[in-house]
């Protein structure tokens, strides 16, 4: 009898500390549902090893559902997940999302979820999320794409409201070994295996559900 | 000195031969814009196909500078064969036609003759490389518009469009340097024979032996390599890299500089010697 309520106690525990990941995520979503649009001038500075960029200024406008516009004066490189940050792009589609432990990360508590897409037609095949619970917002973000490419997003903010981030770092990095010396020729292919550094870019002048013009994302 | 350097000028305008350098980069450089216009920026596209899977492109990486980086890289190892066309003919047409005479017996020493073909050769490399500034860049700038300067130095670089346009002044810059140099060495050749195909073909071969041989990646070469004029011709290019290496790029220009001078002063010594019998 011991035995069973000593189980059952353990069991309890354990199920008590499981945390429902969907919920976690229908949190962060409902807090971005908030923004009906926003307009924001963003930084971005290059660190990589095989390309060179020139820092570059660019403005970029979102609109619900999914109406994005980036106005640049030069040429600008923008990892594909700055331009419209939203939780509603990483979790559309089927996907399945597990709860995996809670943990400190820069001494905040968070939970850590993995989502798969249940697709195997997705370019991404997992991504683990860092999410501060309290705040809901999400601290970091680890990718792997079919090409075993890892992108770690890291996220800092300087508002709660609307849980948009002030800073994104967005760390790449090939698993693949690129034994092949890099020529013009092979340039395409070796990029992908070859494409190890970081893009930080930094987010200022939000301007927050002032109303966009449906003009603006003409000629898009 | 300018009325010789001026009846030289006319000697190398008034040749049809003069033109076929200005025709072939006349006929080359629209065939190679008029193909890129019509592939519009696949070229990018190809270039930075592994990119595309991670980041967005804003802007034109396919623009005026691009074409006119492409034009020159290409161009550039064959534009000397159009520079000895002229230079091969710079004393030897006097012979051929039997002018000699008539030209050494004016009041004007054999050195400034020699001075203002020298100088006069000059003039038509530096017409040669501003057609082909105005081909390639500014007609590529009027079709294609002006951005960032897209190039590969083992890795992808991108220079800011503000960042540009001094080191295409700078590399054509080199480019004449280097050409002057291609036509020195055809001018020496000239003075030594009477008959304008020796010299041309003469320096072609040098040029293409000494391009081989300044080009194979083989260890020993590697000692000699510096000593040859071609090594050095090929220093535009440094002003495309992301640290432009100014002491190397001016320790090439002094070595162009050297074989010019060289050869020249043994053209003059050569021609001031040599015994006119046409």
């Amino acid at each position: 009898m011991a035995a069973i309520i000593s189980i059952l106690i353990f069991l309890h525990c354990t199920f008590a500390q499981q945390k429902d990941a969907l919920k976690i995520l229908n949190d962060i979503k409902h807090k971005y549902d908030l923004i009906k649009d926003y307009e924001v001038e963003a930084e971005i500075k290059f660190d990589f090893s095989s390309i060179k960029v020139p820092d570059t200024k660019i403005k970029i406008y979102y609109k619900k559902p999914n109406k994005t516009k980036i106005q640049s004066d030069n040429f600008a490189m923008i990892p594909k997940q700055a331009v419209s940050f939203s939780p509603i792009d990483l979790f559309k589609g089927d996907f399945s999302a597990v709860f995996i432990r809670s943990e400190l990360l820069d001494s905040k508590s968070v939970d850590v979820i993995k989502v798969i897409p249940n697709s195997d037609t997705t370019d991404i095949i997992l991504s683990t999320l860092w999410i501060d619970s309290s705040e809901k917002l999400i601290r970091k973000i680890e990718t792997v794409n079919k090409h075993s490419m890892t992108v770690r997003i890291d996220l800092s903010y300087n508002e709660n409201k609307y849980g948009l981030p002030s800073k994104v770092i967005f760390s790449f990095g090939s698993e693949e070994k690129n034994g092949n010396q890099t020529t013009q020729k092979n340039l395409g292919a070796n990029f992908r295996r070859s494409l190890n550094g970081t893009v930080t870019i930094i987010y200022s002048n939000y301007k927050i559900n002032k109303g966009i013009p449906d003009k603006i994302f003409i000629n898009n | 000195m300018i009325t010789l350097i001026y009846i030289e000028l006319l000697k190398i305008y008034k040749k049809w031969r003069t033109y076929i350098g200005f025709i072939a980069i006349g006929i080359l450089i629209p065939i190679i814009q008029l193909a890129l216009y019509s592939t519009k920026d696949q070229y990018i596209r190809v270039l930075t196909r592994g990119l595309q899977d991670s980041f967005i492109f804003i802007g034109n990486l396919f623009n005026g500078y691009l074409i006119a980086y492409l034009i020159l890289s290409s161009l550039f190892i064959h534009i000397p064969f159009l520079i000895v066309l002229v230079g091969g003919d710079a004393f030897a047409s006097e012979a051929t036609a039997g002018t000699y005479r008539m030209l050494l017996i004016r009041p004007v020493s054999r050195l400034e003759v020699i001075i203002s073909k020298y100088i006069a050769g000059i003039i038509y490399v530096v017409s040669l490389i501003v057609w082909l500034v105005l081909l390639s860049l500014i007609v590529s700038i009027l079709l294609f518009g002006t951005g960032n300067l897209i190039s590969f130095r083992g890795k992808l670089i991108i220079f800011d469009s503000n960042n540009v346009l001094w080191r295409f002044f700078y590399a054509y810059s080199f480019a004449i340097l280097s050409m002057i140099t291609v036509y020195s060495l055809s001018f020496l050749f000239s003075s030594l024979v009477e008959n304008a195909i020796g010299p041309i073909v003469a320096t072609m071969a040098v040029i293409i032996i000494l391009f081989v041989l300044s080009t194979l990646p083989i260890e020993f070469f590697d000692k000699i390599q510096p000593y040859f004029f071609t090594t050095h011709m090929s220093q535009w290019d440094n002003f495309f890299n992301e640290t432009v290496d100014f002491k190397e790029i001016i320790n090439s220009a002094f070595v162009l500089v050297g074989y010019s001078i060289g050869f020249l002063i043994l053209t003059s010594v050569i021609f001031i010697r040599k015994d006119i019998l046409s």
